[in-house]
């Protein structure tokens, strides 16, 4: 035990002035046995309680001693005369006495002070394993998610490196897409392999559409518009249809559509438009 | 406590009074009852009551003084213990807390008293000046323990503080009182 909190806690200080239970009491009766150093400062704690009985000191009347000494009955100031005791004449019940008890004690006591301690000590283990359980559960959990994230960020990882290896060939032209309604920060990117003839359009940059309604994109080729597909809003990359006029395209469009897309674009719902 | 010639030890002076010698009870009463009159009429008031009760207490004290166990301590400790706890238990069982009860938290400053207790070698004003310079909560926390009788549980409620504050408060309350003692 770290005697130095156990002293610093203000339990010794309750105990001298009577405020515990009596369990707590026979536990700090219990330390007091074992460590000299809780009697020392139990015993200056009682002599700064003397001190404050001693600043409430108050004289009782003179006449007061006198009546007390006549209920009092004494032996006689006989040492050898041991011979029938004369009990005072008001017979009192036993004196309750809280805080101080016997220093010293049984084997019973003892028993019980270990007793109460192992309760304790048992008591405040069993409290701890089912912490211990609880935090085990609480970092299994941690731990699935953290897998699930990482699993979703390597998917989004292997994703982008692919669209990195993509656009970094020289065949891979960028073709911006610039925004038609006036909402400056609405655009979207294509990419287009002109040895492949693969085209992957970037969206991020568009506005949530509702259920019933998706993104349509347009190639125009030679005037006339070819549809190259539809997804839905925030799906950031999305490779496309592909087919061999699209070497000739003089421009892409993304029109608003139908859920399922159009054949022909609906020209006043164009969000974006780039020409090549 | 300075004994006199009389009893030059502790012992001494409890060995003649487990025998029932009319002096020592004598010397007990002389030196003894400021102080426990003191504490009684700080917590049984009028004084006349206060009277009875000291001698309730010094009777019980006769009877009981073979239960005093010097190697737990001394022998003024154990008397305060034993007027204390006659009080609270007379206070809890009678009209008198009904009495008490409206008393507000000022009335709790002990009233300082120029009879101090004649055994002890302190500075009286030094004394005063020190009970005075505890602050309202650590008194307050001190006198309902003390003089009331009150658990810890009772004074976190009374004072609407958790638990480890009336610990806390307790220790500096009575640190503070300690230093009466550490003062040449």
């Amino acid at each position: 035990m770290n005697t130095n909190e156990y002293i610093a806690s203000g339990v010794l200080e309750l105990y001298a002035l009577g405020a515990l239970s009596s369990l707590e009491m026979k536990e700090v009766e219990a330390n007091l046995l074992l460590y000299p150093e809780l009697q020392e400062e139990l015993d200056q704690i009682l002599l700064g309680l003397e001190a404050y009985a001693t600043v409430h000191a108050k004289e009782p009347s003179p006449a007061l001693k006198d009546k007390i000494f006549s209920k009092l009955s004494f032996e006689e100031n006989n040492q050898k005369q041991e011979a029938p005791k004369i009990k005072a004449q008001i017979s009192e019940p036993e004196v309750k006495i809280i805080p101080l008890q016997p220093r010293y004690l049984t084997a019973v006591r003892w028993l019980s002070a270990a007793c109460i301690a192992l309760l304790f000590t048992s008591g405040f283990l069993l409290f701890q394993n089912s912490t211990y359980k609880s935090t085990i559960n609480d970092l299994a959990s941690q731990l699935e998610t953290k897998d699930k994230e990482y699993a979703d960020l390597k998917v989004k990882f292997t994703s982008s490196e692919h669209l990195l290896a993509e656009v970094q060939k020289p065949e891979t032209h960028k073709i911006l897409l610039n925004s038609k309604t006036g909402k400056a920060d609405e655009m979207a990117v294509i990419f287009m392999n002109v040895k492949t003839v693969d085209v992957m359009v970037y969206t991020n940059q568009l506005a949530s559409l509702p259920a019933n309604e998706q993104y349509q994109l347009w190639a125009l080729v030679d005037g006339k518009p070819m549809d190259m597909g539809v997804f839905d809003s925030n799906d950031s990359l999305q490779s496309t249809k592909k087919f061999p006029e699209l070497m000739q395209a003089q421009a892409f469009a993304i029109t608003i559509e139908q859920k399922g897309g159009s054949p022909t674009p609906t020209l006043e719902k164009m969000v974006v438009f780039g020409a090549i | 406590m300075i004994l006199t010639e009389t009893y030059t030890e502790e012992n001494q002076l409890v060995a003649s009074l487990i025998k029932k010698d009319k002096a020592a009870f004598e010397y007990l009463y002389d030196n003894y009852k400021a102080a426990l009159f003191g504490i009684i009429s700080r917590m049984i008031q009028p004084d006349e009551a206060a009277e009875d009760v000291l001698q309730d207490v010094f009777i019980k004290v006769y009877h009981n003084i073979e239960k005093f166990d010097a190697t737990k301590g001394k022998l003024y400790t154990w008397l305060l213990n034993v007027t204390r706890n006659y009080c609270i238990d007379k206070i809890r069982s009678s009209d008198i807390k009904n009495q008490n009860k409206n008393r507000s938290i000022d009335d709790l400053v002990p009233v300082i008293n120029n009879q101090l207790f004649t055994g002890i070698s302190v500075d009286h004003i030094g004394l005063r000046k020190l009970v005075n310079s505890l602050v309202p909560e650590q008194r307050e926390i001190i006198e309902r323990m003390y003089f009331e009788g009150y658990t810890q549980t009772e004074v976190a409620e009374v004072m609407n503080i958790p638990l480890g504050t009336v610990k806390t408060r307790a220790r500096a309350a009575i640190l503070k009182l300690r230093t009466l003692f550490d003062t040449p």
